[in-house]
């Protein structure tokens, strides 16, 4: 009798899991769905010390969309392409940057060259420039 | 009367800087009297080891290597200021300063400051063990501060502690930039009178250490340090210095050698 218990009680743990797993999945492939197109950069922010300095940075930027398709990498640094991808629906592009200021990056269609994404690397500073600022001179 | 002509030369110096700068001045007066752009407040404040060594055989605590608070804080309004320099340079020895803001031009700023030049000393009389206190009062100066993008100067020249104590000084800091991380040179002249140096390290009395007089002289610090953002608000730092000292203090009966040496390493918030 303990053992037929035991053996029920095992099958529904297993019964829930299987439904709770399934529930995940449906809800995280919903989630990705919804919430595509993506693009992510890592770090979000390029910190210097003084404002008006050089601010330097590796960037990594990483976008997936929902259709496979031919895609380009764009940023507000320059006109050419960063980088561009064939056929497909996910892409990583990461290099080493200096920022002056805010930094866009956009995801473009490389058909019609129609903007799908965008996401913006901030440009921060823990001293703002002034002239005869207290941090200008660190000796007051 | 070498004193005489130091001061006056000094004078000068500062004279000339203000007169060369007064018409840019004087643009600037019209454009914004209703505003000292020195106004704001600034603070930070860290934690980090220090290490000390230096010869002065009077404090027990001056060879203190350990965990250390540093502070740096200014606060000015309508051109009146109060600074609390404890950051990580080598400062004017004073806890506490204000004084007052009166003029800025492009590159300088010219201020009238209430400060100690030189840090209060106790030291332990050899046979009655009794605790003698020099203590440095807080002195009226004027300090001229010069911002030329990556180079900075400092002068002062005030009053200091001893019956007609002087005390002059002359910085330089130049800044280096590595990527993110910062690096500073910089390197400093100071000069106290003879009043000064017997006020702090003369010995009069005669119990157990030898009668000393000492002259006037020349102090001289070099430093390098580098800071580095971790975030907007959270700062990396570290410095080393390396301070001669004049014979006028060395020789003195309180003091067992001639330089001073620190270093730091700390991480800061920045208010």
């Amino acid at each position: 009798m303990y053992s037929k218990q035991t053996s029920n009680t095992s099958n529904l743990n297993s019964g829930t899991f299987l439904l709770s797993l399934l529930l995940i999945s449906i809800s995280a492939s919903a989630d990705e769905v919804t919430t595509l197109p993506k693009l992510a950069i890592k770090p979000t922010q390029c910190v210097s010390m003084r404002q008006g300095q050089d601010c330097f940075v590796n960037v990594d930027v990483s976008w997936q969309v929902v259709k496979k398709g031919d895609y380009c990498l764009y940023s507000t640094q320059a006109s050419t392409p960063l980088k561009c991808w064939s056929n497909s629906h996910i892409g990583n592009f990461q290099a080493d940057i200096f920022v002056t200021q805010n930094v866009t990056f956009t995801l473009k269609s490389q058909n019609n060259n129609v903007s799908i994404i965008s996401s913006v690397l901030e440009l921060a500073w823990v001293h703002t420039t002034q002239r005869l600022s207290h941090s200008s001179w660190r000796v007051f | 009367m070498k004193v005489l002509i130091r001061l006056l030369l000094m004078s000068l110096f500062v004279i000339s800087i203000f007169n060369a700068s007064h018409s840019v001045a004087a643009g600037e007066a019209n454009s914004s009297n209703t505003k000292n752009i020195r106004d704001g407040a600034y603070f930070d404040i860290g934690l980090g080891y220090r290490y000390k060594s230096d010869p002065f055989l009077f404090d027990d605590d001056s060879n203190g290597s350990g965990l250390a608070l540093f502070a740096n804080g200014r606060y000015q309004k309508y051109g009146l200021f109060i600074e609390l320099p404890r950051g990580t340079s080598k400062q004017q020895s004073t806890i506490i300063s204000f004084g007052y803001n009166f003029l800025n031009t492009q590159n300088w700023s010219y201020d009238l400051q209430v400060a100690m030049n030189h840090p209060q000393l106790e030291h332990r009389l050899p046979i009655s063990q009794d605790v003698s206190t020099r203590v440095s009062h807080s002195k009226l100066g004027l300090r001229v501060l010069g911002d030329f993008n990556n180079t900075h100067l400092k002068l002062i020249a005030a009053a200091a502690s001893g019956g007609d104590g002087l005390y002059a000084s002359a910085w330089l800091s130049q800044n280096y930039q590595f990527y993110n991380w910062n690096f500073y040179t910089s390197a400093g002249i100071e000069y106290r009178n003879e009043d000064v140096v017997n006020f702090f390290y003369s010995i009069n009395e005669v119990e157990g250490l030898p009668l000393y007089k000492g002259k006037s002289g020349y102090e001289y610090t070099g430093q390098v340090g580098f800071d580095y953002p971790i975030s907007k608000d959270w700062v990396f730092e570290g410095f080393m210095r390396g301070t001669l000292l004049p014979r006028g203090i060395s020789d003195s009966p309180l003091v067992d050698g001639n330089s001073i040496t620190e270093a730091g390493i700390l991480v800061k918030y920045v208010f």
